[in-house]
Formats: C-alpha cells, sequence, structure tokens
C-alpha cells in the first residue's frame, strides 16, 4: 500500500514540476511583451483543477509577475502612472463584470471569438 | 471626435479588464488598441498593459478569494518563478526596437490565436470537476 502511495506522490511531485518551466517562460513573455502570459498558464491548470478555479489561480500567479514587471518599466522609463489613468477606470469596471462573469459562463465562445482576433491582430503587427 | 475617441479607448479597456480577469490573457486587447489604433510605441503600450492590468487582477484576486476559486499551493511557488522569468523577460525587451517588438508580439498573438481555436474541449469547463491534488 504504502509503495503505491509513494509513487503516486512521485507522480504527483513530477507533475507539479512540469509547471515550473511554463511559469518561467510565461513570466519571460510578461517581461518581455508585457502581457501576462496566462493563455500559458491556464492549460496546465486545467489538469488538476476545474476550468473556473485553473482561470482565478491563473490571475493571482500573474498578478506579482506583473508587478515585477511594471517596476522595471517604470524604472526605465517605458512608461509613466499617468500614462494608465485614462484606461483604468474602464478595466476595473470591465475586470468586476468578467468576474462575475466567469462564475457562471462558460468560456468556449468567447476564447474563439477572441482567439480569431488575435490572428487578425497579429498579421496586422507582423506585416506592418 | 474627441468623445470618439475616448469611447473607443473605454470600450477597449473594459473588453482587457473582463478578459483578463478571466485569465485569458486579456492584455492582448489593450496593446493591441494602443499600438494598432492609438499609435502609441509598443514598450510604451506594454507598460501601460501591465499597470492596467494591476488594480483589475488585484479585483478579481479579491473576488475569487472569496468566492474559494483560487488554489493557493500553486500560487506561491508558480509566481515566485514566473517573477524570476520576468527579470530576464524585462531585460530582453531593453534589445528590441519598438518595430522589432511589434513583430514580437504580432508572432506571439498569431500562436495563441491558432493556439486558442485548435484547443480541444476539456470536459471539466462543462462540469466544474473539481480535482486538485494535495502536494
Amino acid at each position: 500500500m504504502s509503495i503505491i502511495k509513494t509513487a503516486e506522490n512521485d507522480a504527483k511531485k513530477k507533475h507539479f514540476a512540469k509547471k515550473f518551466p511554463i511559469c518561467f517562460l510565461s513570466g519571460i513573455i510578461n517581461g518581455l511583451l508585457g502581457a501576462g502570459g496566462g493563455m500559458l498558464i491556464v492549460p496546465t491548470l486545467k489538469r488538476e483543477l476545474n476550468a473556473r478555479s485553473a482561470h482565478a489561480t491563473t490571475v493571482a500567479i500573474i498578478l506579482p509577475m506583473s508587478i515585477a514587471s511594471s517596476i522595471s518599466y517604470l524604472n526605465r522609463g517605458r512608461v509613466r502612472i499617468t500614462d494608465v489613468m485614462p484606461y483604468a477606470p474602464f478595466g476595473v469596471i470591465g475586470a468586476a463584470v468578467g468576474a462575475i462573469l466567469l462564475t457562471r459562463l462558460r468560456s468556449k465562445h468567447l476564447r474563439i471569438v477572441f482567439s480569431l482576433f488575435m490572428i487578425w491582430a497579429g498579421i496586422r503587427m507582423i506585416t506592418g | 471626435m474627441i468623445f470618439m475617441s475616448w469611447l473607443i479607448s473605454g470600450i477597449a479597456a473594459f473588453i482587457s479588464g473582463l478578459i483578463g480577469s478571466m485569465g485569458m490573457g486579456g492584455g492582448g486587447v489593450l496593446i493591441i488598441y494602443l499600438t494598432l489604433i492609438a499609435k502609441v510605441p509598443q514598450s510604451t503600450a506594454q507598460g501601460i498593459n501591465l499597470l492596467f492590468f494591476l488594480p483589475t487582477a488585484a479585483l478579481a484576486v479579491i473576488y475569487y478569494t472569496k468566492k474559494k476559486m483560487i488554489d493557493w499551493r500553486y500560487v506561491f511557488p508558480l509566481s515566485f518563478l514566473g517573477t524570476l522569468g520576468t527579470v530576464l523577460g524585462s531585460g530582453l525587451c531593453g534589445r528590441f526596437d519598438n518595430s522589432g517588438l511589434t513583430k514580437l508580439f504580432g508572432i506571439f498573438l498569431l500562436f495563441m490565436g491558432v493556439v486558442g481555436i485548435f484547443k480541444k474541449e476539456n470536459p471539466s469547463e462543462t462540469e466544474g470537476r473539481q480535482t486538485g491534488y494535495k502536494i
């Protein structure tokens, strides 16, 4: 019995360790491209958590990463606090609505629409 | 005209906050708006997006904590590693000019968009199954 349990624990630890490179990579993307990298973390968490918890936990993982990147961007003079003022209030309202929706809605359709939008924007940025 | 641009930037910010709080990488929306429509330099757009994410994410985290949706066993080790990654990432950012960064961001968007389209649907997505394990 104990041998089986030990093997199970080993497998779980290995599985947990697999997330390390993905989180490190999403940190690099967060600092390099200023975007969360959340889409990398969510799928790995979905293997053990339900979709809602995976999304919610991802936001909590990315928050400290974004704080670190923000400090670096501010220190290097790439952005000023005042630059974000026109957008922040609307973002907070959007986040509140998003948090409520996440507890109620499936996100499949939103994901497809968002993915198509990203492909369109990606092509424009590469060719522009 | 001023009202229109104010309205469009408000809508872009609202959608970014909405998608961002759902953990879907909504950061893309604001950066896309800032660079393609508002013509803000890429590195500034990225910085605005990072700062923008902080209050919205903090709000979302408070809400999810109350709803007990966050699994903190994952948060501490993974965010620590991710934060180490950001140091490397923001260092690398300084090696690109704005047009290079825009292209890099475009490649990232294209990749994530294609992955998002072809991703298989997870059955737990509809059931809300909780299968967390003890570390």
